[in-house]
């Protein structure tokens, strides 16, 4: 026989235990180790809920819990609006196996209402919940994930080949600012690489050219554009406003100078490199890894390694590369997986092999290590062939 | 003894004829260093700062194995 609203509810009050918001709170606050899964709409949660809660609406409960709260045995405690909804949602649970599972009568209103402690996570627009709905439906992103990105900084060195991808990716993943830092115009031969940029931009400097497409892609993303070289004189101040460096520069003074910079401030360094068709990526992060100097403690000899602009370079190998880098970025504001700290992965597209080699710290790192010899920030033009090496101190000119 | 030596980006000029895509199979001397097979390649020393066997760093002092694969990897600028 069918059964009704009324039947179902009581069948689930044979199987369910329900708890007072006093006994909630009570457990909870003991320091037990509950499940607390929320399973109003994700628009009621959004208003409010209880710290520490999933969020389950009841339409994806069956849906999603065994991912959510794989452990059966893990004691669960269910809650809505006002219990009703609560009950069901754990008479459900109790079917698919969960074996401690309590509904929470009165629900959030009446714990609202009690002056219990409840939290509202970032809101967000109604664009926003469109624009990022696929993070949304990822665990490991989620509304709190977006929240991340949407707050973090990334200050990208390098508005061309490797910062082109590593920008539009960024951008469209919602990471609140992204600093440019790039003192160069637009040019013809860039744009067989430089997606940021278009025909019609050449002579523009190319902060100004990423700012407008970035802009036009994602308008939540605050660009910033500085038309600069990195140096001594401004490194330290540029780098200090960010979370995280994204080197995708042309030059071996550039990197040299980005590495230390982030060893002195302690910041990520996800590193990116290109040579015609190989290219390499990584991510250096202080007290957690090695440095690039760990590899390649001073730069090389002035010829030794070509530039793109002299030995040429496959447009889409850059893409590859600096895709890598905003995704290692995106890890490390979100706080998932495995960033390449200490390990390396090497394209080589001719031949299609990937390789991912571990790096050693080095302790007598010049820059990392036990006793730095570098202590202060280095401009490398002369080593480099270019000018007299200008150290910002007279430690750092010997050190070089 | 015979190793492989992968040369990689701006270290493939050194490759001599005959080599196998990026790779060089040569005969060296047991207790031969990484560093000496570099130097066979007249590759110099400062221009091979990155050595790399089966995944691991190597010194350029590590003592070379038969049959053992080394890749050879410079810092790259381009951006």
């Amino acid at each position: 026989m069918a059964k009704t609203f009324k039947d179902l509810m009581e069948d689930a009050r044979r199987d369910v235990p329900e708890w007072s918001i006093d006994q909630v709170r009570e457990q909870i606050g003991g320091g037990t180790h509950h499940v607390l899964v929320d399973v109003r709409e994700k628009d009621e949660y959004r208003e409010g809920h209880l710290p520490g809660a999933v969020s389950l609406p009841r339409g994806f409960l069956e849906i999603r819990v065994e991912q959510d709260v794989p452990d059966k045995s893990k004691p669960i405690i269910a809650y809505c609006a006002g219990g009703t909804r609560s009950l069901l949602a754990a008479k459900q649970l109790k079917d698919m196996g969960y074996q401690q599972v309590v509904s929470m009568s009165g629900g959030y209103s009446a714990w609202k209402g009690a002056g219990y402690p409840w939290k509202q996570d970032r809101q967000f627009s109604p664009d926003q919940l469109t624009r990022y709905s696929r993070h949304f439906l990822l665990p490991e992103v989620g509304e709190e994930g977006q929240a991340k990105l949407l707050d973090a900084k990334v200050l990208l060195i390098g508005a061309g080949g490797l910062g082109s991808p590593t920008a539009f990716y960024l951008a469209a993943a919602g990471v609140g600012t992204l600093g440019l830092v790039d003192h160069d115009v637009v040019d013809m031969s860039n744009l067989q690489r430089q997606i940021l940029h278009t025909n019609d931009r050449i002579g523009m400097p190319k902060v100004e050219s990423a700012r407008e497409t970035l802009q036009a892609l994602n308008p939540d993303v605050h660009v910033v554009g500085y038309r600069e070289r990195v140096s001594s004189e401004n490194a330290l101040r540029l780098f200090a406003e960010y979370d995280v460096i994204v080197d995708g520069c042309d030059n071996f003074p550039t990197r040299y100078l980005v590495n230390d910079a982030c060893v002195m401030l302690k910041k990520p360094n996800v590193h990116g490199s290109i040579f015609q068709f190989e290219g390499q990526a990584s991510v250096f992060y202080p007290g957690k890894g090695p440095c690039y100097r760990c590899l390649f403690p001073e730069p090389p000899p002035p010829g030794a390694a070509p530039s793109c602009a002299e030995a040429g370079v496959l447009g889409v190998l850059p893409g590859l590369v600096g895709c890598v880098q905003a995704l290692e970025t995106i890890k490390l504001i979100l706080g998932v997986g495995k960033p390449l700290i200490g390990r390396m992965v090497y394209f080589d597209t001719l031949s299609m092999e990937l390789r991912i080699h571990k790096l050693r710290q080095d302790p007598n790192c010049p820059v990392c290590g036990a006793q730095p010899t570098i202590t202060q920030l280095i401009d490398y033009e002369e080593f480099c062939g270019l000018r007299n090496p200008q150290a910002a101190g007279a430690h750092a000119a010997h050190a070089a | 003894m015979r190793v492989t030596i992968r040369l990689h980006a701006t270290l493939r000029k050194y490759l001599p004829a005959g080599a196998d895509g990026n790779a060089v199979r040569i005969d060296v001397p047991a207790g031969a260093t990484v560093a000496d097979a570099v130097a066979r390649l007249g590759i110099p020393l400062d221009h091979a700062k990155m050595m790399v066997s089966g995944g691991e760093h190597l010194e350029p002092n590590s003592a070379l194995r038969d049959a053992q694969e080394v890749n050879v990897y410079p810092p790259l600028a381009g951006g």
